[in-house]
């Protein structure tokens, strides 16, 4: 077994995987950039190391560094959490030239499935169902050719980046007018996000489901898959809520794409814990896709934790120490549901933009059923640097309706005070017939934000608390310097926060 | 008294400090409101013998039993004068502010240019996101208050156009 280990990340997802290997006996050291010093994940590490300024760039992006903390400190193995230098192929490789263990796969699994065209490929020599598409590049292909591929795929097609994801250099086409335009800023797009200028076409699902499933392989071509999780509470391309099991699973529809996701893992040669991403259209009609393969840690790994009770980075960790899999796949069931929602400091009232700041006080839910991994406490200065994922709020209960109102109660008793989060927005859907029927697909959100407006019951103790906030605050203010009333309503800012949002 | 404008519903509030919290008139209705203030921005409130979790995010935003509401209050005397002078002012010059927090990257306007309403004026970076901050109207850019590369709160002053 491993004896020390480097967690090269920061934030919920650091102290996640401190969290293991302090469980497992296992020392640790992790690193922090300068916005970083103080922050939760390097309290909980046996051995700290700055790494640099705080811009990720120059601090969590940089191989060189990370793996001379590795060096210096002697840790065997470097566990890359997600994001950051998780699905870098250099990064995976360097660790591998430098005999440093990496926990995850390979980096020729990491580059294969990292690009989508070859990922595509190898599925269909799988035989596993792709979306329809294109099996070659298309930037470079003539106006024509490209629209006859996109006719015999047949409108809407969807152009996608081959190297990257989260909705950049993506492109819905609904007619042969549009494609011209769309295949070159897609391409240029996903040049300036990625470096790489590649895209292909595929067919555009409408209103899809996504449900991907949790696998774990070892060294020795074992392969299990944990289930599923539901992600389709998306917005851009971005996951607010997960759960499992699917409200649309049904037995033979989880064995059915359990043993595709398998077979997916196999024939990459795969190994440690993944996870295989499939679109579905429509309930009850069995028409799983693959979409594409996370070749690292999910951030929603504790919904399948909940569920089947396997520690997924524990696992993780035994397995890059070369153990194998102590169990079998039919010893794996689900039981009872388990919801997750994503606490992101930002300002969902306000086209989610980022809310930055010092958590003033921090109160967590807590009582049956819930769990919190969190990367911030009371006091923490929340950095613009990173991500704004800041802590996941999870529940289990025997059923999914009873997992709704623990979610709600717990929703309901979580505060945190200085900056704004997502917990308005999780109420809503907690609050939503479509969430509540299960009948909800990737489409959810954007529908979402126009329906259901907030039930609230408090207007005159709000009204009555407001006058009391301004009066206490008024008192404090004489005794010091007074400061100019502010208008709190400005239709100026209100109209440029309204604006000019965009995703980089 | 205090005039709190909720979703657009005003309600006016007169408060008397009393031993252990306020007596409150709510548009003409008196009740007696107990405080208990664990911190300045987290506040329990004893009404009729429910308590109620406050807590005040910022100056607009206030959460009961987690419940958020956007408020706007104003002291009575405060809005007549504001109101007698306030209006010619935002006629002549405005000042653009920082919708959220984080890094000026690009400055896309110097001092002196014209500028037509929903113009770029600025972008800011924060957590993955880029903002581009945007004129709120046309006119002529009066002074500039940051530079590249500085990081600002939201709320702070960027651009003055008049």
């Amino acid at each position: 077994m491993l004896k020390k280990v480097l967690v090269a990340n920061r934030g919920e997802i650091a102290v996640r995987v401190l969290r293991a290997c302090k469980e497992m006996g296992i020392s640790t050291v992790t690193v922090y950039s300068e916005a970083d010093r103080g922050a939760l994940h390097t309290r909980y590490a046996d051995e700290i190391y700055n790494i640099g300024p705080s811009p990720a760039t120059e601090s969590y992006l940089k191989i060189d560094k990370i793996i001379e903390v590795a060096r210096k400190s002697g840790a065997e193995a470097v566990h890359p959490g997600y994001g950051f230098l998780a699905e870098n192929t250099h990064f995976a490789e360097r660790c591998e030239d430098e005999g440093i263990i990496f926990i995850g796969p390979s980096s020729r699994a990491i580059k294969l499935l990292g690009d989508k065209i070859k990922a595509r490929e190898t599925m269909e020599k799988a035989e596993i169902p792709v979306i329809p598409g294109s099996r070659e590049a298309i930037q470079e292909l003539p106006v024509s050719k490209a629209l006859k591929l996109a006719e015999s795929i047949g409108f809407p097609v969807l152009i996608k980046a081959a190297g990257g994801g989260g909705g950049k250099g993506m492109r819905v086409v609904r007619g042969g007018k549009e494609l011209e335009s769309a295949i070159k800023q897609a391409s240029s797009e996903a040049k300036s996000a990625f470096g790489n200028p590649t895209i292909y076409i595929e067919k555009y699902l409408e209103s899809p489901r996504h449900i991907e499933f949790q696998i774990l392989a070892d060294n020795y071509g074992n392969v299990l898959h944990l289930g599923e999780r539901e992600c389709s509470v998306q917005r851009r391309y971005q996951k607010l809520v997960e759960e499992s099991p699917s409200p649309i699973m049904t037995p033979e529809l989880r064995a059915e794409m359990g043993e595709i996701a398998v077979r997916a893992v196999k024939s990459s040669g795969y190994t440690n814990a993944g996870t295989v991403e499939f679109m579905i259209v429509g309930r009850g009609e069995t028409h799983p896709y693959f979409l594409e393969m996370n070749t690292r840690l999910q951030v929603e790994h504790p919904v399948t934790e909940l569920v089947t009770g396997i520690d997924i980075v524990k696992e993780q960790i035994r397995i890059a120490s070369g153990k194998r899999l102590s169990i079998k796949q039919k010893e794996i069931k689900l039981s009872g549901a388990a919801i997750e929602c994503r606490i992101s400091a930002e300002d969902p009232d306000n086209n989610f933009i980022p809310s930055t700041g010092k958590i003033i006080e921090l109160i967590e839910p807590g009582g049956p059923g819930v769990r919190i991994d969190s990367g911030v406490f009371s006091g923490f200065e929340v950095p613009i640097f990173y991500d704004p994922l800041i802590a996941k709020l999870l529940v289990w209960a025997p059923t999914r309706e009873e997992a709704i109102t623990r979610m709600k109660r717990a929703l309901s008793e979580y505060k945190i005070i200085g900056i704004k989060t997502g917990i308005p927005f999780h109420q809503r859907v907690m609050e939503s017939p479509e969430f509540v029927k299960g009948e909800y697909d990737t489409t959810f959100v954007a529908k979402l934000t126009d329906s259901v407006k907030p039930k609230k019951k408090n207007h005159t103790i709000a009204a009555i608390s407001s006058a009391i906030m301004k009066n206490l605050k008024e008192e404090k203010g004489r005794g010091g310097s007074r400061t100019a009333p502010t208008s709190g309503y400005n239709p100026w800012k209100l109209a440029a926060r309204q604006d000019g949002l965009r995703k980089k | 008294m205090y005039i709190v404008k909720i979703d657009d519903k005003e309600y006016r509030v007169d408060l008397e400090k009393e031993a252990r919290g306020f007596k409150i008139s709510l548009d003409g209705n008196s009740m007696k409101v107990e405080v208990v203030e664990s911190s300045p921005s987290h506040l329990s409130l004893i009404v009729k013998n429910k308590i109620y979790d406050i807590i005040i995010q910022d100056e607009n935003t206030i959460s009961v039993d987690g419940e958020f509401y956007c408020v706007k209050v104003e002291d009575e005397k405060l809005r007549e004068l504001t109101k007698l002078k306030g209006e010619d002012e935002l006629a002549e010059e405005v000042t653009v502010t920082a919708s959220m927090p984080g890094l000026i990257i690009k400055i896309e306007v110097k001092e002196g240019d014209k500028v037509k309403k929903g113009q770029g004026l600025a972008i800011i970076e924060a957590m993955k996101m880029q903002n581009e901050v945007k004129a709120p109207k046309d006119g002529i850019i009066k002074q500039i208050l940051v530079k590249k590369g500085m990081t600002v709160n939201g709320g702070d002053a960027l651009v003055i156009i008049e």
